[in-house]
């Protein structure tokens, strides 16, 4: 099956205080059709450049992206809402932009709100609402798009550890339920071993792939499951290793 | 009237630093001398050279008086400062004195710089006006004075025609350029000794109405005012004032040259053709005695009254005294 | 659907049934605070008032000099139409500038915006424009306009359209870029975000710039009543002077003030209705959350 993101030889440089950074010296990986891919590393190894290569933002040096599926959705650590719509317009705001009528978008985004507990709050502002909520409003957003490739960096990274765990788990339910591809960024390696069915550890200065790490462990998993604990620990390891290495 | 002249230059503070220095050069009398605050109308221009000379010559210093000499820094401060017991004395206007009366303002007029009207309505000959009713259907600008309007009604009725077939425009202060600039026809309040010479430096020709012609009772365009209060308290330093200013007069009459060049020396740079030429067209109009006609105040607070510019007439015994007869 | 609501800890109110009741205590709390807003300016002005009367009489203030605020009141009431009619030509002439002047600003706003070129050639001059002051512009804009109202117009709106356009562009640049990014990710076009994005963002800061304009628009209106008109506040005041009418005055001065208020609460409250987001805004700040 053809690979929904495929990424061959990125190379990035940006220019930083007149002088030049290489942000991504040559990163290869790809994601296949259905798959939960996470990309873990230390700050500056180039997650969010990556992203932003795969969301069209930022045009590579060299190197080749394919998506297979069409154009991404992209979620960030900035739930992003516009604070002049409400809750609902916020979330029927990709759908909009496609086309879509808007009766229509506010029916299917009433009912992905309901789902995500945020019923009630459908004509509120986002002012009033908490991190938790106004995230989770953004996933909402995100996936009403409709789009086959979400690219999530770092979407839970500003929230309370309790929500946090609550937003893991929705994800991957939804996942479930609308089988979606997902390329998800993060530092926190548990979060990482807890979603993924596979990781790519990357090193930074420059940035580039280490390490792929296949996960076979069952669904779902707990941070206490004696093969969630192996792999984080090799993984914090890989990482470890890294960064003495950029300290030396 | 007060007219604003912006050819003037405001060498206020010239004037009254020269002013505070005296006499020019005579030594005072043994006496201490009674300080005295003096307050133009406007800034110094040639209305003024009498008082000029009056000071240069040292005439105010021989009557005992040290006179602090003061450029007003708004037109009406002269009326309420010396109404408010700050300033001594003052140069005003006829129209002045009975607009404050009215008010209840405590002046009154203690002698006379300009006994004769030097305001008009002019207009440049090239306009091809030659009577008020040539006015109707025109543009007549005005500063504001609050008597304009009474001015240019009393002109037109004269001659037949109602205020309402003009359209008066206030133009600010800038009279010459409105008029020049042929975005007004005429305007009201322009002077015989100022406006007129600066439109004719300007190589133009003008007319002019001269109010007192056209049935408006003529007015003392210049006068010496103090407080009612000042008046009971300071009768004598008021009288001595009045007389110094009243010999400053004479040189001028006499002796227009010397009187110029006092006001020259207190004002350097008033040293111009303008002066010199504004100032001769103001020899005749200068006050030849400082004793007021109680008929003229009257008559001319009477017209003001039925001008509806004043609620009613004020009378003449609170308008003026004669301090020095 | 419950695990996420047991794991929130959010402060917002997990049931919406919170929400409407917060709003509804609000009837009484709500005039409580609308007294509180109000009340103590008015107390300030009331000592202020009282002790200008006292003053007066105390210090034997003559009336040309500082007419005592009884006096003015006097006048306020005695010259009501005369008062009213001329305010009603103020107002005339400042409300035609402003809208010429916001209406020029905005296009203004965007062409520097959108154009580097343009902000290059156009911005310093605008800001130059400022610098000159109001009272040797004015005879200039009587010459260039006549007498007429125009040139009050014209005055009021050069006064309006510096705060106008500073306000504006520094309102389109606000916004957040990572918004627009997001709008483009989602596959929208550069005009669809300047319309979803660029001008909601910019909208609190238009109205920030109209409410100081229209408030001194009052004063640009004056100006050019003083050098050239026959009608208006600014020309009693200049009559009335002339004859002395001291309390008279005053008396266009509090019109002056009251107009010029009385425009600025009025943007305000236009903001307040326009924008529901912004309430919503201040509302969460003001209870610490956010």
């Amino acid at each position: 099956m053809a690979a929904a993101l495929e990424i061959t030889g990125l190379r990035k440089r940006f220019r930083r205080d007149g002088e030049w950074l290489d942000v991504l010296a040559g990163v290869s990986f790809d994601v296949g059709p259905r798959e939960f891919v996470t990309l873990v590393g230390p700050s500056g190894c180039g997650k969010s450049t990556i992203c932003n290569v795969v969301a069209g933002l930022v045009r590579p040096d060299a190197g080749t992206v394919t998506v297979s599926t069409g154009r991404v959705a992209y979620m960030q650590q900035k739930d992003l809402l516009l604070p002049w719509r409400t809750v609902l317009d916020n979330a029927i705001l990709g759908l909009e932009i496609q086309g879509t009528p808007r009766a229509a978008a506010h029916e299917e985004a009433r009912a992905m709100l309901r789902r995500f507990g945020l019923e009630g709050f459908e004509r509120t502002y986002p002012a009033t609402l908490s991190g938790g909520m106004r995230q989770r409003v953004a996933l909402v957003r995100t996936l009403l798009c409709r789009r086959e490739l979400l690219v999530l960096d770092e979407p839970f990274g500003a929230l309370d550890a309790m929500t946090r765990a609550a937003m893991q788990g929705y994800l991957l339910r939804l996942r479930e339920e609308f089988g979606r591809t997902v390329l998800f960024i993060t530092h926190d390696v548990e979060e990482a071993v807890l979603l993924s069915d596979r990781i790519y550890v990357m090193a930074a200065r420059p940035g580039r792939i280490r390490a792929e790490r296949r996960l076979d462990l069952p669904r779902p998993r707990r941070a206490t499951d004696p093969g969630v604990v192996t792999e984080k620990a090799a993984i914090l390891d890989l990482l470890h290793a890294e960064m003495s290495e950029a300290f030396a | 009237m007060r007219i604003a002249r912006r050819h003037l230059i405001a060498g206020g503070a010239a004037a009254a630093l020269a002013g505070t220095l005296g006499a020019g050069g005579r030594t005072a009398a043994a006496a201490p001398r009674t300080p005295l605050t003096f307050m133009l109308d406007w800034f110094p221009n040639p209305d003024h050279v009498p008082l000029y000379a009056a000071l240069g010559a040292g005439y105010f210093t021989q009557a005992g008086l040290n006179v602090n000499l003061e450029v007003p820094a708004n037109a009406d401060d002269p009326l309420k400062l010396v109404a408010a017991r700050k300033v001594d004395v003052a140069v005003n206007y006829e129209s002045g004195v009975i607009f404050a009366r009215a008010q209840g303002l405590p002046v009154r007029s203690i002698g006379l710089v300009v006994s004769q009207p030097l305001t008009t309505v002019m207009f440049l000959k090239s306009s091809g006006i030659r009577r008020p009713r040539d006015l109707a259907g025109r543009r007549v600008g005005f500063a504001v004075s609050g008597l304009e309007e009474a001015l240019i009604d009393q002109i037109l009725r004269s001659d037949g025609v109602s205020k309402a077939n003009v359209t008066l425009v206030n133009v600010g202060f800038d009279i010459v350029p409105a008029l020049l600039s042929r975005k007004i026809d005429a305007v009201v309040g322009a002077y015989r000794n100022v406006e007129r010479i600066q439109i004719e430096m300007q190589g133009q020709a003008v007319g002019m109405f001269a109010p007192e012609r056209y049935g408006v009772p003529p007015f003392y365009e210049l006068v010496l005012i103090a407080g009612d209060a000042a008046i009971a308290a300071r009768r004598d330093v008021l009288a001595r004032f009045v007389r110094a200013a009243g010999r400053g007069l004479a040189l001028t009459a006499a002796h227009p040259d010397e009187a110029f060049k006092h006001y020259v020396r207190l004002n350097p740079k008033l040293d111009d053709t303008f002066n010199r030429r504004s100032f001769e067209a103001t020899l005749p109009a200068y006050a030849r005695s400082q004793h007021q006609l109680r008929e003229r105040w009257a008559a001319f607070s009477g017209w003001m009254a039925a001008q509806k510019v004043i609620p009613s007439a004020v009378p003449a015994d609170q308008l003026y005294t004669n301090l020095a007869p | 659907m419950s695990v996420l609501r047991a794991a929130q800890g959010d402060r917002a109110g997990a049931a919406p049934a919170n929400l409407h009741r917060r709003a509804g205590v609000g009837a009484g709390t709500r005039l409580r605070a609308y007294a509180a807003r109000v009340v103590p300016p008015l107390v300030l002005l009331g000592v202020i008032l009282a002790g200008w009367e006292a003053a007066v009489r105390v210090f034997d203030i003559p009336f040309y000099i500082l007419p005592a605020p009884s006096r003015i009141a006097g006048v306020l009431a005695g010259d009501r139409a005369l008062l009213l009619g001329e305010a009603a030509v103020t107002l005339g002439e400042v409300l035609l500038g402003f809208a010429i002047a916001f209406v020029v600003g905005v296009v203004l706003a965007l062409a520097i915006f959108s154009s580097r070129t343009v902000e290059r050639a156009v911005y310093p001059l605008v800001i130059a424009s400022q610098t000159v002051p109001v009272f040797a512009i004015a005879p200039l804009l009587v010459v260039w306009f006549g007498y007429g109202t125009l040139s009050k117009i014209v005055m009021a709106a050069l006064i309006v359209f510096f705060p106008i356009v500073v306000n504006t562009v520094d309102g389109l640049r606000a916004a957040d870029p990572d918004m627009v990014n997001l709008l483009r990710i989602l596959g929208a076009g550069p005009a669809e975000i300047v319309r979803r994005v660029r001008v909601p963002a910019a909208l609190p800061f238009v109205f920030s710039g109209t409410r100081i304009a229209i408030a001194t628009s009052v004063i640009g209106a004056v100006i050019g009543e003083w050098v050239g008109s026959t009608r208006g506040l600014g020309y009693l005041m200049i009559h009335a002077n002339a004859q002395l009418h001291v309390d008279l005055v005053f008396a266009v001065i509090v019109y002056l003030s009251v107009m010029a208020t009385a425009l600025f609460w009025t943007v305000s409250l236009v903001e307040w209705a326009a924008l529901p987001w912004r309430r919503a805004e201040t509302a969460a700040q003001a209870e610490g959350e956010v």
